[in-house]
């Protein structure tokens, strides 16, 4: 399947994919509630951060969910609002920090029905809407992991 | 209120007693936001007379109108005080997200004052503001207050911080937030001297659009635009350097060597068409910049091994470059790194060690007072003086207090080769070549100043806007045009859009973005009425704190030495022209040969009451 991959060593950190994440989705602009965020460290890194939908990790939300409010359906993981309580368990089990929570509620990245409009405002090509590779996630993501 | 945070924040650091009010309608509509709200509320809140440095001073943060919304390019913040470089008000605008996340958490403006008591940083989250003792953090270069900080508040703060430069107050140290500034003018000194060593901010409660779904057509029909233009493949290939070459061979108004030429010889070794293919690897944008003009420029190996900096900026090419006769690119990449590190604005830093290296070279300064040898091209001086500088060691502590006062205070002449409008050190235009451009070093607010007009775009291809056929060697007819270039201007930052999106959205474009963004409409001539009226405060300002006609005076390099070679051999300004063009801009304007604004004006502009 195709998910949104991150390529740090074009990324500009310009944030307009966090932007236009959370105004299609929430017709606000909170990039706190976007699916998909900039992480910043010193000058060089800027890395964009996005749910990996299970390639890559052991989809380790799903599980944490007290609330069963987080599920797959076609390989997408997807957060139900309505079950959301936003107690923010599935942010401390993500192992990429892929999931933001603000207003009491918990954000992914739901892949817009397979049109992302975060792809759409890339110029930099610092995201792609590529096939998943596990092992390449592992490895862009490892500085998250290792804090 | 829709686009807006809708509120306005006052924090004493002397006390932490804060203040929130709301923005009124009759503001908006007034002064719009950004860069009007900044030039009212300094105008309230510092008394006449207040020293730069002291408590009763303000360091006001505004968020353009459209910083925050999703407009490609609309992600700038303002910074205003009353400058300790040249005692007026002084803007000084930056990328970064942390204007974006302050409308995140409702503020269109911040207004600081007071004195902490310790080394303290500012923490703005969402309703809860409070001063925080720190004192860890002071002595800490930029980059690393950005760690602390985020290790201690959460990796989604926003954080902008002063370096040891603000702490030593030199009097034109700049605030730094994701390696972009607010260089000009001194604010982080003013920040340095409320010990206020960062402002950091969470802004969870994101920002209300009018119109969403019209906004993201918006959004897609600009960053076609955008794409598909010229400047989109200049920006992001080589930066705002790109065009140092033309400046050089086809205008001849690149200052070089302290403003004794204007056309460097050695500029190939400066260009980035040769350094960002060796030495940058990607692109670094500000807040929903698509279109990014900022180089991640890193050194592997040599003496500077180990260099990061995001840039290099053409006015850096030629302040830490050219203006100090400088061609190692490695040397000027190092010592932008330290400005950037230590808070320096790269721009008076370099020319104030040019100024050194002039009197170095006419016998004024000697080895003993520099500490060593100082000729022009002295490449590893460089990133050596901005470090004495920033420490304000040895003869770095005079250098600390820029071009003007060293001249006072070293005497024998140096007032003569110190290039400075208002005490403020100038940007990369040889406007002996450009006479629009020397009324804008005169006029600008903060002193001498390309962004307060942005008139050399128009000056130096001769047309722009609604101008054409300008002739950058005349004096003649430029009064109206450098009025109405910075009432243009001062809507741009009252926006909070990029200037480098000018040539994209002209005037006209903004009353359909604005009434998609935030529901309020204007019209073309109420938003440059709003960057006119902003242009009156400023000079209510400026001349409650005395500064008169005479302060806005060129310096006699460009009155009196003509430039020696290329395109614009012997252009120089006159006296006559230099008076004349002063006179015309003052009609334009609207007000009396003195530069004071007429009661009729004031009335025009509804701000009778502020004079």
């Amino acid at each position: 399947m195709k998910i949104i991959m991150a390529y740090p060593e074009r990324c500009a950190g310009c944030r307009e994919c966090q932007v236009v994440c959370s105004l299609t989705h929430t017709g606000t602009v909170n990039p706190h509630k976007s699916g998909v965020n900039i992480v910043k460290r010193g000058v060089d890194i800027d890395l964009p951060v996005v749910c990996v939908h299970g390639n890559g990790c052991n989809l380790e939300c799903i599980s944490a969910c007290p609330e069963n409010a987080i599920s797959q359906n076609d390989g997408v993981v997807t957060i139900d609002h309505e079950k959301c309580t936003g107690c923010g368990e599935c942010i401390k089990a993500c192992p990429y920090g892929a999931i933001q929570i603000a207003g009491g509620l918990a954000y992914s990245c739901d892949l817009c029905g397979g049109v992302p409009e975060c792809i759409r405002v890339c110029t930099q090509g610092g995201i792609r809407y590529a096939e998943a590779d596990a092992e390449y996630v592992k490895n862009v993501y490892r500085i998250i992991r290792e804090g | 209120m829709d686009g807006y945070g809708g509120k306005i924040l006052r924090i004493n650091v002397s006390t932490g007693e804060t203040n929130v009010e709301k923005v009124t309608e009759e503001m908006i509509k007034k002064y719009l936001g950004g860069d009007g709200f900044a030039v009212k509320l300094l105008y309230e809140t510092v008394p006449k007379g207040t020293e730069p440095y002291a408590p009763e001073n303000a360091v006001i943060i505004t968020p353009g109108v459209l910083t925050g919304a999703p407009l490609p390019t609309s992600g700038k913040v303002l910074f205003c005080t009353k400058s300790p470089l040249t005692a007026t008000i002084s803007e000084s605008v930056m990328g970064g997200s942390i204007g974006a996340e302050l409308k995140y958490a409702g503020y269109d403006a911040v207004v600081i004052t007071g004195k902490a008591e310790k080394p303290s940083y500012l923490f703005i989250n969402d309703d809860d503001v409070k001063v925080v003792t720190c004192e860890e953090l002071w002595r800490k270069n930029t980059r690393e207050a950005d760690e602390i900080l985020k290790k201690k508040l959460g990796a989604d703060v926003k954080v902008a911080s002063i370096g040891v430069a603000g702490e030593n107050l030199v009097r034109y140290a700049g605030i730094d937030s994701e390696e972009r500034q607010s260089g000009r003018g001194g604010l982080g000194a003013v920040l340095g001297s409320k010990r206020i060593k960062a402002i950091a901010v969470r802004g969870t409660k994101g920002l209300d659009i009018h119109d969403p779904v019209k906004a993201m057509d918006l959004v897609k029909k600009w960053q076609k635009v955008m794409v598909t233009s010229g400047a989109f493949k200049d920006d992001t290939k080589y930066g705002t350097g790109e065009f140092l070459e033309w400046m050089n061979a086809e205008r001849g108004a690149f200052p070089t060597r302290n403003f004794q030429e204007g056309v460097f010889n050695e500029r190939e070794k400066i260009n980035p068409y040769y350094w960002a293919p060796k030495y940058s690897k990607k692109n670094k944008g500000c807040y929903t910049c698509i279109k990014p003009c900022g180089k991640l420029f890193t050194i592997k190996e040599g003496p500077y091994a180990g260099t990061k900096v995001d840039g290099i900026e053409y006015e850096t090419l030629y302040s830490l470059g050219s203006a100090c006769g400088n061609a190692d690119i490695e040397a000027v990449a190092r010592a932008n790194e330290l400005c950037d590190l230590y808070g320096l604005d790269t721009i008076s830093t370099g020319v104030t060690i040019g100024f050194v290296m002039e009197l170095y070279e006419r016998g004024i300064l000697n080895e003993v007072e520099i500490g060593f040898k100082l000729p022009f091209g002295k490449s590893e001086a460089v990133p050596q003086l901005v470090e004495m500088i920033a420490h304000r060691r040895r003869i770095g502590d005079l250098m600390a207090e820029g071009v003007k006062r060293m001249a006072e205070k070293i005497g024998k002449g140096a007032e003569r080769y110190a290039v400075h409008v208002k005490g403020m050190e100038p940007p990369a235009y040889d406007v002996r070549g450009i006479k629009g451009m020397a009324l804008a070093f005169m006029t600008s607010p903060r002193g001498a100043c390309h962004l307060k007009s942005g008139a050399y775009a128009l000056e130096l291809t001769g047309k722009f806007w609604k101008f054409s056929g300008v002739d950058r060697f005349s004096a003649e007819n430029k009064g109206y045009e450098i009025k109405e270039m910075e009432d243009f201007m001062t809507v741009y930052d009252s926006l909070g859009v990029c200037k480098f999106s000018r040539g994209f959205f002209l005037i006209q474009e903004f009353p359909e973005i604005l009434e998609t963004m935030t529901g309020v409409k204007f019209t073309e001539g109420e938003l440059l009425e709003i960057g006119e009226r902003a242009n009156n405060i400023k000079r209510l300002f400026n001349a409650r704190e005395g500064i008169t006609r005479k302060d806005c005076l060129l310096p006699p390099r460009i009155t009196e030495d003509p430039i020696p070679e290329g395109v614009s051999k012997g252009s120089y300004v006159t006296v006559e022209e230099m008076n004349a063009m002063l006179d015309d801009y003052f009609r334009a304007r609207g007000w009396n040969n003195e530069g004071i604004p007429t009661k009729e004006k004031l009335e025009d502009l509804e701000i009778e009451d502020m004079a």
